[in-house]
Formats: C-alpha cells, sequence, structure tokens
C-alpha cells in the first residue's frame, strides 16, 4: 500500500517520503528514550538554549513533548523542497575532531551563505582557537563553515558554508505579507542528531512582554533544531528556530524582522568578542530605558508599596503563606524581564529581576522574629554567594558595599554587590539586597539583580528601585 | 655548708617533702599529735634549690649555730640562739629573733613566714613551709575543681540547658515546642558531655582522676560566656554599625574557647604551664583559622556582609542610616574596584574548600 500524501509529486517523492516515515519509525523508540534523557537534562538547566548537551537545542525545556506530528501532504512536499537547502552545523575540537555540538541552519544565497543561530557557532566565537565548524547537508556532502556575522541579542548567525556554488537556497517572505494566527507554519532542522525532520505547527502571533519580537510556534522544536528554519506554506522563510519555553509545544522562532538587517550588514572585519561586548551594551541601554521609561508601578504588599513591573514589558508573580494556625505570615511578589541572552552554554546575561518579601511576626515577638529574619536573610545572602561569589571565566568575584539607609521613610540595612565582565568592557552584574529593620515585628526585604548593564544604568535601576517602596 | 640536725628531727630526702610522719623513725604518737604544727625548714642553694629539707614535728624551733639549737647552722657568724620558729595564738607561723642584732636585716625581730619567700640566716638562704604548703599552681587547681563541683555544675549545667532552650525557642517559628526543646537540651547536654568527655580522658591519661565533672561545669560556664560575649558583641556592631566589630567579633569569642581550653589544661589536668598554652593556641588557632579561610573566601560577599547576617535586636537602638544619594555615593567606589579585579585569576587558590 502507498501513502500518497504529497498533493502533487512523483512517485519517487512518494517513496523517498516512506523511507522517511519508517525511518522516523524505526528511530522512535530510541528517539523517545533520547527524549527522556533530554527532558532529565533540561529540568536541570530550563533557560539554557545550548544547554550542556551535545545538542544545540531548539527546544531545551520541554524535549519531552511529542517530537514530530504526522507529516502532512504539506509538509511532505516542503521537507523535499528543502532537503538541499538544509544543513546541519557541527562544532568540532580543533585537536582531535570530536563532535562538541551540533545545530542546523539553512542556505539563504546559492553563494553559500546560511543562516543558523549565534548560540550554535558560540564556540566558534568565543574559542575559535579550540573549535571548528563545518556542515553536513542532508546528502552526506560536508564541508567548512567560516562566520560572516552574528547577532547575539536576537540569537542569529550569518555563515558561510565553502565550497558551494549555485547552490538551491530558500527565500524570505516579504514583510508586506504579515503572517496570521493560525496559520500553518513547518519547522525543519536535524532534531536530536537522528537526522533531518519537519515539523509542522501554527503560527501564533507574537510573544508578548518581550523585549523583542519572538514567534509563537505552536508546533515541536527538539534539540539539534537550533537554527533551523520556519516556513510558510509556500516554503519561504518567516523565521529561525531558536529556544522553547517549557511548555507543552510551545516555542519561540526569530522573526525575519531582524534576520534581514543581519544580512544586509556588510561587515569588514571580523566578527569577534569586541562585536559581542558591543551589542550586550546596546542591549542593556534598551532595556533599562524601557524599564525606565515610566516611573515603577506600585503594588501593595501587606502594610508597604512595593515596585512592580509595567504589564506591557514582563509578568511579575505573587505568593503568599497566609494561615491562621501560623506564627508568622509572609507575601511576596518577584518580576523578571525575559530578556535573558545566551552568551556560552555557562554564560547569559542582560536581564533584570527584583523581588520584595513583606514578612509579618506579631505572635512570634521581638525576639524570635528578629532570630527568623535573620536566619531567612542570611540564607538567601548565602544562597546568592553561592550561585555567584566566586571569580568565573566571565565574571569577577563580587565586591559589596553595606549600608544602614533612610529611603522613603523605610529604614534599611541594604547591601550592593557588583561584579565586572572580564571579557565585555564596561559590563556589570549589579546585585542589590535591601532589608528594613525599623520595625520590630515585621518587615520588608527586597532584592534587584541586573545582569550585563553599565554602572551608570545599574545606579539608575538602583535608585528607581529603592524610591518607590515606602510603608503606608 | 654541713647541716647537723637535731635528735628530735629526721631528715627526709629532698625530693619527698610529702613523705608521711609515720616514716619517722622515733616516736611515731608523737608525730601523729602535732601533725599540722610541724614544719619543714629547707636549707637552698643560690638558685633557690632545695638542697636539704629537715622537718620538725614539734615547735617551737630553734635554728642557730650552738648545739642546744634545733637545727643547728655550721657557721660562726651565727649568734648561739639565732631565731626562734614558733605559732601565735591565731596559729600563724612566726619566725622571732631574741637578739635583734642577729636578725635577719639587723632590725626585724619578729615576722610571719611567707613560704614562698627565703631568708638569710647568717649567711645561709633559709625557708620554712609546713604540711599544707602546696605549689601555686596546685593550690589554684584544687581550688578550681572544688569550686566547679556543687552548686557551681549544676548552674552551670542548668545555665547551659537553658540557653540551648533559649535558642530553640528563638527558632521556633512553626510552634513546635516541646519537642524542639527537649531536642535542643539533649543536643546541649550532648555536646558539653563529648566536651569533658574528651578532657576527661586526657586528665586519666596523665593523673589518677577524670575530673569529669569539674570538666563538664566548666564546659557549661565556657558555653554560656561564649554566647553572652557573642550577643554583646553582635547587638553593639548593629546598634553603632561597627564594622570593624563585627568583623573581629569572632576572635574574642575564640579567645574564650583558648581561654576555655587552657583552664581545662591547666587547672583540671594540671598540665605544664607551657602545655596548656600551647593546647589553647592550637584549638583556637584551628578553629579561628577554619574560621579566617571561610571568611577569606566569602570576601566581599553578601554571606560576609554584616548587612544580611545580624538581626536587629530587639528593643535596642538602631544605628543611623544614610540617604540613598550617600548610599549610591558610596557604592560608585566599587565600579573601579571590581575593573581592577579582572586581572585576578578565575580558578585561583580556594581557602574556602578547607574551611566548610
Amino acid at each position: 500500500m502507498k501513502f500518497c500524501f504529497q498533493t502533487h509529486g512523483s512517485e519517487r517523492t512518494t517513496v523517498k517520503m516512506q523511507r522517511i516515515r519508517q525511518q522516523l519509525s524505526k528511530s522512535a523508540a530510541t528517539f523517545f528514550g533520547c527524549l527522556a534523557a533530554f527532558a532529565f537534562a533540561q529540568q536541570a538547566a530550563p533557560a539554557n538554549p545550548a544547554g550542556a548537551s551535545a545538542v544545540i537545542s531548539a527546544n531545551p525545556g520541554n524535549a519531552s513533548q511529542p517530537a514530530m506530528s504526522p507529516a502532512s501532504p504539506s509538509g511532505q512536499r516542503l521537507f523535499d523542497a528543502a532537503r538541499d537547502k538544509l544543513v546541519q552545523i557541527r562544532i568540532l575540537t580543533r585537536a582531535g575532531g570530536s563532535q562538541a555540538s551540533v545545530g542546523s541552519g539553512f542556505l539563504i544565497a546559492a553563494n553559500g551563505t546560511a543562516l543558523t543561530n549565534y548560540h550554535v557557532i558560540s564556540q566558534l566565537v568565543l574559542e575559535p582557537q579550540r573549535f571548528r565548524a563545518e556542515y553536513v547537508r542532508v546528502d552526506g556532502k560536508r564541508g567548512e563553515v567560516a562566520l560572516i556575522n552574528f547577532d547575539v541579542v536576537h540569537d542569529l548567525a550569518l555563515i558561510r558554508l565553502e565550497g558551494l556554488t549555485n547552490a538551491a537556497h530558500f527565500s524570505l517572505r516579504g514583510a508586506a505579507e504579515p503572517l496570521r494566527q493560525g496559520e500553518k507554519i513547518y519547522s525543519l532542522g536535524n532534531p536530536l542528531d537522528l537526522g533531518f525532520a519537519i515539523s509542522e505547527g501554527t503560527y501564533n502571533g507574537l510573544v508578548e512582554r518581550r523585549l523583542y519580537e519572538q514567534i509563537h510556534f505552536t508546533g515541536a522544536l527538539n534539540p539539534g533544531m537550533s537554527g533551523g528554519p520556519a516556513l510558510d506554506e509556500a516554503g519561504r522563510v518567516i523565521g529561525v528556530n531558536v529556544a522553547g519555553t517549557g511548555g507543552e509545544l510551545a516555542n519561540l522562532l526569530v522573526p525575519l524582522t531582524y534576520v534581514r538587517p543581519l544580512v544586509s550588514d556588510s561587515r569588514s572585519t571580523e566578527p569577534d568578542k569586541k562585536l559581542i561586548a558591543s551589542q550586550l551594551k546596546m542591549h542593556q541601554a534598551v532595556m533599562v530605558d524601557a524599564l525606565l521609561a515610566k516611573p515603577f508601578k506600585r503594588q501593595a504588599l501587606g502594610p508597604a508599596e512595593v515596585a512592580v513591573g509595567d504589564d506591557s514589558l514582563l509578568r511579575c508573580w505573587g505568593n503568599s503563606n497566609a494561615k491562621p494556625e501560623k506564627l508568622y505570615r509572609s507575601e511576596s511578589t518577584s518580576c523578571a524581564l525575559r530578556s535573558s541572552l545566551f552568551v556560552d552554554s555557562n554564560f547569559t546575561t542582560g536581564t533584570v529581576s527584583w523581588d520584595h518579601t513583606y514578612r509579618v511576626g506579631e505572635k512570634l515577638g521581638a525576639w524570635r522574629f528578629a532570630a527568623w529574619q535573620q536566619r531567612v536573610v542570611s540564607a538567601q545572602g548565602k544562597a546568592t554567594d553561592a550561585v555567584g561569589a566566586k571569580p568565573t571565566r566571565y565574571l569577577t568575584r563580587a565586591l559589596c558595599e553595606d549600608r544602614f539607609i533612610n529611603a522613603q521613610g523605610i529604614s534599611y540595612r541594604a547591601a550592593v554587590c557588583v561584579r565586572a565582565h572580564r571579557e565585555f568592557e564596561g559590563l556589570f552584574d549589579v546585585t542589590v539586597r535591601a532589608n528594613s529593620v525599623d520595625r520590630e515585628v515585621e518587615s520588608l526585604s527586597s532584592s534587584l539583580d541586573a545582569k550585563g548593564v553599565s554602572f551608570a544604568n545599574a545606579q539608575r535601576l538602583i535608585r528607581a528601585f529603592l524610591e518607590v517602596s515606602k510603608w503606608r | 655548708m654541713a647541716l647537723i640536725p637535731a635528735d628530735v628531727a629526721h631528715s627526709v630526702d629532698a625530693t619527698a617533702s610529702t613523705a608521711p610522719a609515720s616514716s619517722a623513725r622515733d616516736e611515731p604518737q608523737l608525730v601523729s599529735a602535732h601533725l599540722d604544727t610541724g614544719v619543714f625548714i629547707e636549707l637552698l642553694d643560690k638558685h633557690e634549690q632545695v638542697s636539704q629539707r629537715i622537718r620538725f614535728d614539734t615547735l617551737p624551733v630553734t635554728i642557730g649555730n650552738h648545739y642546744r639549737c634545733d637545727y643547728i647552722l655550721d657557721t660562726d657568724e651565727a649568734a648561739v640562739q639565732s631565731v626562734v620558729v614558733e605559732r601565735d595564738e591565731a596559729n600563724r607561723l612566726h619566725v622571732r629573733a631574741p637578739n635583734p642584732f642577729w636578725a635577719p636585716g639587723g632590725l626585724t625581730r619578729d615576722w610571719i613566714v611567707d613560704p614562698e619567700r627565703a631568708f638569710m640566716l647568717a649567711g645561709e638562704r633559709i625557708r620554712i613551709r609546713t604540711r599544707d604548703y602546696a605549689p601555686k599552681h596546685r593550690r589554684m587547681s584544687s581550688d578550681v575543681i572544688r569550686r566547679l563541683s556543687g552548686w557551681t555544675l549544676l548552674v552551670a549545667l542548668a545555665g547551659a540547658i537553658g540557653l540551648g532552650a533559649f535558642q530553640a525557642w528563638l527558632i521556633d517559628i512553626e510552634g513546635v515546642r516541646t519537642s524542639q526543646y527537649v531536642t535542643a537540651a539533649f543536643a546541649v547536654v550532648g555536646m558539653l558531655s563529648l566536651w569533658a568527655g574528651a578532657w576527661a580522658i586526657v586528665s586519666k591519661l596523665t593523673g589518677k582522676s577524670t575530673h569529669f565533672l569539674a570538666h563538664l561545669s566548666l564546659a557549661a560556664i565556657g558555653m554560656i560566656v561564649s554566647a553572652i560575649v557573642e550577643f554583646v558583641f553582635d547587638s553593639v556592631t548593629y546598634s553603632f554599625d561597627l564594622k570593624t566589630l563585627w568583623q573581629y567579633g569572632n576572635i574574642v569569642v575564640w579567645a574564650v574557647l583558648g581561654a576555655l581550653v587552657w583552664a581545662h589544661a591547666r587547672l583540671i589536668v594540671r598540665t605544664r604551664a607551657a602545655s596548656a598554652w600551647i593546647a589553647a593556641f592550637v584549638v583556637a588557632g584551628s578553629v579561628l583559622a577554619i574560621e579566617w579561610t571561610s571568611s577569606f573566601n566569602a570576601r566581599s560577599t553578601f554571606a560576609q556582609s554584616a548587612t544580611l547576617n545580624e538581626a536587629r535586636p530587639p528593643g535596642w537602638r538602631m544605628a543611623s542610616g544614610v540617604s540613598l544619594d550617600s548610599f549610591q555615593k558610596s557604592a560608585a567606589r566599587l565600579e573601579a574596584a571590581a575593573e581592577a579585579l579582572k586581572s585576578e585569576k578565575p580558578e585561583g587558590v580556594d581557602l574556602g574548600q578547607y574551611g566548610e
């Protein structure tokens, strides 16, 4: 019995698709085994697009989701048409030629120019003396990869596939043809290093509360598909696979908005770490300006008013443990800007988050409340230190300044800690912890974390942050 | 110089000052009857070392160069009867010179015996001691061991257990109460017993008695003193924003620990003074070194910051705060300071790994 999914196509194409389907079926057992392993691995590093795995993840947070929907006739047709335009990007060690990580890419010009994610080729940028890259086409042909340009903010990279001339390539969908919600889109790549595959899904608009536009793709993306193309039904590129969200089939694509400037930017110098630094600086300026464009909103937290973010930019979450049988009560709210940028598998930056916790313990009395406060805050301080106080490859150790301060009628014991970015001049990670000390059985603890910001912008953030909170 | 003991006395070896009186070769009843009134006349060399020691079981004792004296100084310089050793009505031991011309110093006729000091008589260095005499450190040790038992032990132990229960109460924010307090009390007793037990073994190995209760009592007192010292330091530090005091506060606590070790070693175990000091320095120094390495590793971090580790003592004054401007101004130095750290090795020597 033949499977004739495609609406137009030759017998040969049908046989090819059958083979692909058989390959996928054969791989299923292995595939789901790998999925379980990836799911476990990703739980440990949900926000890391590349993760620590050797396969560059397009969907690190949701590896347990079904890998592929059954391919539709359109999918078969698109995949067939895309075969010669897809490549797998492999990062290899220069010393032994061992495979360090893999991702996907796709041709956008006949001269071998291709697109992928920055996080796929980050090792090539950061440690060119240790790593090189090669591409592997669907037919198994391979060649060297040269870096042309990258955009670390939007996780894109422009590369040249050496040895290709007059290559078949994808065309980009025009800006004048916006996608409509519910429109079918197809994501291609090499998931889990199992072989090239296509995943069918739908376009669900742009992700809300983001500093930069990202396409909400409801469809499967798996590790290894990063840098692969997302196509419309006409086979035109509408975005680039980039990351998962941790939700079921909710994944992210980079829209063409950011691809076009990258392609048209003709660099005369070789892209290196300095380019990363300049892009990170631009990003932090955009981020802080966006945050401070309007004064922080105030929200009640117990008898205090605290700073929360602009709903259009970020989401704040709250929690409370209020129970009548307890001797104490605490309420908290935390806000985070989803703007974290991947620089290296061990280093993400460019984000701001903060939280406030109000604690009250009338039944505890002053002595026990003080002891409780001390333990809680001390534990938080140590936890902060545990995750980032020692010098690393990218950050210096922390330096702190602490004082009793008065702000908006609240007396705080406050500390600010600063770590400089070693590789990227003029950028810092800044953390502020402030604990109110003016009331005997209630307190307000506030903390602010800004990663990859200039010192001036850090000071702006600290001031704006501490000036908002007050007792009502 | 030859010393000729009189017939009522007998010679004892200089190293056997505590030899029982029953070893006397004559009149055992008399010796027994005057056991508490006897004296030792010690002849010292120029280094104050005992060259000869004679015990007299009855008083008065006369010391001179005549053969009628009880203790004969074989010198032409001495008078017929130089001095008389006797007790006064208050049972204090006196030395009296009947003839002031021959008295030590020329004019002193009468003085109370000081067992620690010698006096010169006819060119000889003489010291008088009784059976009650004990060297200073042994006298102190006996005194300490006696004082550490009984009520002191009960009070100290109760205080330490109370302290443990208080600390349990402080952290009992979930209202677990009884179980938590009993656990804390057991923990305190267990900890003190371990400490006292270790010292008791040392006592047993170096002497005959373990002195466990004395060690236990001292350990409990040490725990209470440490807690009080730490609380006072933390409170003063927080109330007056004395960062330096906070940074070096641990040294005081470990000085208390060192003193505790010294007291165990010197006063109860009765080690030599040097050994006690070495034990104190080694134990307290080791703990301080561990603290220091931890502190070094956590330098300039939140864990190091007094800000987040000291609670405000209720009801105490609070240090006055600065404005946000001042805070930011002082924080501005961190920019250059952090930049300057770029040359620091990312993976240098991590002393903290040995500290925790």
